[in-house]
């Protein structure tokens, strides 16, 4: 590591060198990176760069970026974070990057489990939030216990701030072209199944076939045996998938894509499967609740063929399904490597959006449930005004069964590009049940070979 | 006439050369910081992980052959060369040929022909990843553009051409196979070199159209076309894009390729697995340039 | 007979005039057309012309997006690499081609198989090197990684280039006291510039597309790339068509102007050397 520096320094030198004495129009350093470090000015502001994916077009951006405004106005003058947008999709590669120059950003916004497990903490690159947090009892208690367990490593440190709010993850259906007064939760998957009919589901099976995943899960959930499994894959990633709960709602996946898939849905992306509900092809699709904000009224623009936001219901899987990870890293880590003012913005930072206001506010922009907070008088009622998250409000009870999506339980590969794969040929009934389930456990087995 | 101009020249300029040392090592010194600035080190990283377990930031461990074993067990591996050795067939065949067409339909300058010319170079000023996301529409079953013409004719038409078998293979292929500009100026360019003289000389000596080409001007072009075959090869084994975006590989990795899988390694920090996968496809591209470089004479000058 | 030939030769080579412009074209046109529907009509009708002409869209992305600061960006960024590294592989490939002397043979094969090298296994070393020379989140540390972009192509392009040049010619500056600078650049760079043309092209667009180490080099709004503003627009659960296709239509655009400028310059350069004979 050490030695390749030194190397890559070397020939640096040398093509500088070179280049001005060939052209002079060879790049050089007289523009001034911003990088991600804070720079205190002369006012005594405390001012922090974070790259974020949650900005401009992304979905997270539209309760994001304001919070960070709040946080900027709350603390005027003593601190300031300006947020940066990095493309989703490059944005652990340039964590994983700048992990390696050891100059990662003060906050940085999560990663893959495994980077964290293999690389950020062992590493000691981010900062120890334990003695923090045992100053804030207010603030540990609002966090999930699941959460915080999982958090804490075994010398009792605390590097990646606990999650203090869960978002179980249901589907919406349309009312309009689909009107059910039962309570789809309380049924089980056949009777839910047999009450559906012949409505259509918008499926995504492209990319990482994210919504035949979520009906994948519910159906496993559904199977005996099948909560445990899962549950069992957030520890120890799976790559055996001939247990028979896997097989049966692969069965129930396939018998859904063939009578219920809205059309177009073989090759769906997430974009192809939003349109369709949204353009009244299909009555139902899955996705988390942070899709509420597409049926509210400022998003008609999008809507077609009649579609009315209003209309759309939420509930949870049949079973009292939610699927929903508690067990989990949270959404920030601080770097280890940050001067002691950023690491105080940091904390503040953290401690600003699990503020009980911020995070009420954050509930009633992407919906789900902070277990751990006491809600504010006028919360409920805030809450029953997107129809939507009132359902599922009301769905989330003490009888609610969290399980983890399938795709998190998986190796990452598998989850990301074989799974999406493989989708088209059971869809098309090119694939058994059995058949799929083999090439998982092959693909699977593939990916995890020493 | 051809060789015997060639030999007193080649003498003649090294003895020069000698003298020239100086400034021929001085020429090269750019090219050679560029390639030690940004190759040497990949290269030889590349190489020597792949022959270890590495997650990518802690210590690499010695495994031995391990990762190319895996590789050789692996469904998705022998899949993706598969797809590979079609898909450099094609590309040698239909891909070279339609650009070399063009080229040559170009260099007769028929009417309109610098209208073509630029307009083929569109494709190419678009990055692979938004014609990638364009020919996903152009091939979507419900909205795609393909399907609709279709259906004015056979309205109950529906084919997912990215997600079906077999079409799915043809559809990646067809994102590449037309689009040949880069061949086309290549061949268009060493046309446009080919002294008039011995065009001439060979008119005058009967030949007809036809055999111009074929006796005259294919053969000069020869180069030329070895470069094509070289990059276009080259592109094929570097797939990534068009298949990332589209099919992602499916479906039954039906359009898998070996870019797609090195990723993939990436995704699962398996990153000695994913530089195994790398130094494959280096070792491909070598000996596709050995045997292009080969047949095509690529050393030899014509003039 | 030989009228019949003749026409069918000439109406054989319209036809592939043909196929050329509409596999090109079509693609692009119907793009361009989409942007100016509504998300509705792209998915209720996507052959039919948009029924109003609506702006709106444009406007948005110009107001939230500083689209003329990442033309700039990739302006320069494409610019400044190409025309250097345009010179410097001009000169390894000229006496390459030109030239034997030891070495020859293993260079040419180390700058060809740069090729080869997965962009993938070169993202950290290069990371680490922009990084290192204070680089990082600066339009000059991708300017400097493009620099190495078109290596191999290019060497491969111009030595065939370069090759092509009768060595007759060569000789005869020599013979008229030409030194080696003159007889290169004099002689052999003005004759190879339909290589250079193409080379450069390549080189241009190849850069003015790439998206991985721009986006993994940069993360400020004043250092972007127009590729990289594309992909904010394909991220996760994001569905509107309108502006998705708004936004290739942004993207794309510019790179069809500046190329159909660039090439009237470019073909005139080359017809004015008249390398003919």
């Amino acid at each position: 590591m050490k030695k390749k520096r030194i190397f890559a320094g070397l020939l640096a030198g040398a093509v500088l060198t070179a280049g001005l004495a060939g052209c002079g129009s060879t790049p050089s350093s007289s523009t001034a990176p911003s990088g991600s470090a804070a720079a205190s000015g002369a006012t005594g502001v405390v001012e922090v760069t974070i790259p974020s994916y949650k900005t401009g077009e992304n979905v997270g951006a539209v309760f994001f970026e304001p919070q960070v405004e709040r946080f900027n106005q709350a603390y005027e003058g003593k601190y300031h974070i300006t947020l940066e947008s990095v493309p989703q999709d490059t944005f652990l590669d340039q964590m994983k990057m700048l992990a390696q120059q050891g100059e990662l950003p003060v906050l940085v916004q999560s990663g893959d489990v495994d980077w964290l497990t293999n690389v950020v903490y062992p590493n000691g690159l981010a900062y120890d939030l334990s003695g923090w947090l045992d100053e804030h009892p207010d603030l540990k208690a609002r966090l999930l216990p699941d959460g915080l367990a999982f958090c804490t490593d075994d010398s009792g440190a605390v590097y990646s701030m606990p999650l203090a709010t869960v978002r179980p993850t249901g589907f919406f259906w349309n009312s309009a072209l689909w009107d059910t007064q039962e309570d789809l939760s309380a049924m089980t998957m056949d009777q839910f199944i047999t009450a559906m009919g012949d409505q259509k589901i918008a499926f995504s099976t492209a990319e990482n076939g994210w919504v035949a995943a979520l009906f994948l899960t519910a159906a496993i959930a559904d199977e005996e045996g099948g909560i445990d499994w899962l549950q069992a894959g957030v520890e120890n990633r799976i790559t055996d998938f001939s247990e028979p709960a896997f097989v049966n709602a692969i069965a129930t996946l396939q018998q859904m894509l063939q009578n219920n898939a809205a059309p177009n849905s073989i090759g769906a992306t997430y974009a192809d499967a939003a349109n369709s509900f949204m353009s009244n092809q299909a009555a139902l699709i899955a996705n988390g609740p942070w899709m509420s904000s597409d049926f509210a009224e400022t998003n008609s623009a999008n809507w077609s063929n009649g579609f009315n936001g209003a209309d759309v219901r939420a509930a949870l899987f049949p079973g009292q399904v939610g699927i929903a990870n508690t067990a989990t890293y949270g959404e920030w880590f601080i770097s280890a490597n940050a001067a002691p003012e950023e690491i105080e913005l940091a904390l503040a930072f953290l401690e600003f959006i699990n503020s009980p206001e911020e995070l009420e506010a954050y509930l009633l922009a992407e919906g789900g449930d902070a277990p751990g907070l006491t809600y504010s008088d006028g919360f409920k009622e805030e809450q029953g005004k997107t129809q939507v998250l009132a359902d599922l409000a009301a769905d989330t009870t003490a009888d609610t069964v969290f399980v983890p999506c399938i795709l998190d339980v998986i190796p990452s590969s598998v989850a990301n590009s074989d799974f999406g794969m493989l989708l088209p040929s059971l869809a098309d009934g090119t694939f058994t049940p059995e058949d799929f389930a083999q090439r998982m456990t092959q693909a699977a087995t593939e990916a995890t070979a020493e | 006439m051809e060789s015997g101009r060639k030999r007193p020249a080649r003498t003649k300029a090294s003895r020069l050369q000698r003298a020239n040392y100086k400034w021929i090592y001085l020429f090269l010194l750019p090219t050679v910081i560029i390639f030690a600035m940004f190759y040497v080190v990949p290269i030889v990283e590349v190489f020597v992980t792949s022959f270890t377990q590495w997650d990518g930031f802690n210590a690499p461990r010695f495994n031995g052959i391990r990762n190319y074993i895996n590789l050789f067990n692996s469904h998705s591996f022998l899949t993706s060369l598969k797809n590979l050795f079609w898909w450099c067939v094609i590309a040698m065949t239909l891909h070279v040929g339609f650009g070399t067409l063009v080229a040559f339909v170009l260099f007769h300058r028929p009417r309109g022909w610098k209208v073509t010319r630029a307009v083929f170079m569109i494709p190419n000023v678009i990055s692979a990843a938004a014609w990638a996301m364009i020919y996903r529409f152009i091939f979507n079953d419900d909205i795609g553009i393909l399907n609709s013409l279709i259906r004015l004719i056979n309205p109950d038409f529906s084919v997912d051409w990215f997600y079906v078998s077999p079409w799915a293979f043809w559809s990646v292929t067809f994102t590449w196979l037309f689009y040949a500009v880069i061949v086309t100026l290549i061949v268009l360019g060493d046309l446009l070199n080919i002294p008039q003289e011995l065009t001439e000389a060979a008119r005058i000596d009967g030949a007809t159209g036809w055999q111009l080409i074929r006796y005259i001007h294919l053969p000069l072009c020869r180069t030329a076309i070895g470069t094509s075959i070289i990059c276009s090869l080259t592109s094929r084994i570097a797939m990534y894009e068009q298949i990332a975006l589209t099919t992602a590989g499916g479906p039954d990795y039906e359009t898998v390729s070996l870019p797609i899988l090195l990723v993939n390694a990436i995704t699962d920090y398996r990153y000695g697995y994913a530089n195994a996968v790398g130094v494959l496809m280096f070792l491909f591209g070598l000996v596709i340039l050995w045997l292009v470089n080969r047949l095509f004479r690529m050393d030899e000058t014509d003039y | 007979m030989n009228t019949v030939k003749k026409t069918a030769t000439q109406a054989f080579m319209y036809l592939v005039e043909l196929v050329v412009i509409l596999l090109s074209v079509f693609p692009i046109l119907w793009v361009v057309m989409s942007a100016f529907k509504t998300n509705g009509e792209i998915l209720s009708s996507p052959l039919a012309l948009p029924t109003s002409f609506s702006l709106d869209t444009f406007v948005y992305l110009f107001e939230t997006y500083n689209f003329p600061v990442y033309f700039l960006n990739s302006l320069l960024a494409a610019g400044v690499s190409t025309l250097v590294s345009l010179l410097f592989y001009a000169m390894g490939a000229y006496v390459i081609a030109k030239f034997e002397f030891p070495g020859r043979k293993l260079l040419f094969i180390l700058f060809t198989i740069t090729l080869l090298v997965p962009g993938h296994s070169k993202s950290q070393p290069i990371f680490s090197l922009v990084s290192d020379l204070g680089l990082f989140d600066s339009i000059w540390g991708v300017t400097l990684v493009y620099l190495s972009a078109g290596m191999a192509m290019s060497i491969f392009v111009l030595k065939a280039g370069f090759m092509a040049i009768p060595k007759s010619l060569d000789e005869a500056a020599i013979i008229d006291g030409a030194g080696f600078m003159r007889t290169f650049w004099s002689i052999n760079l003005p004759l190879a510039k339909s290589a250079l043309s193409t080379a450069g092209i390549l080189m241009f667009l190849g850069n003015w597309n790439e998206y991985y180490f721009a986006s993994l080099l940069t993360h400020s709004d004043s250092q972007r790339t127009l590729p990289i503003a594309l992909s904010f627009f394909t991220s996760e659960f994001s569905y509107n068509y309108t502006n998705l296709f708004a936004a290739l239509t942004i993207v794309i655009l510019p790179g069809i102007v500046l190329y159909v400028f660039a090439q009237e310059q470019v073909q005139a350069s080359v017809a004015a050397t008249g390398i003919k004979g």
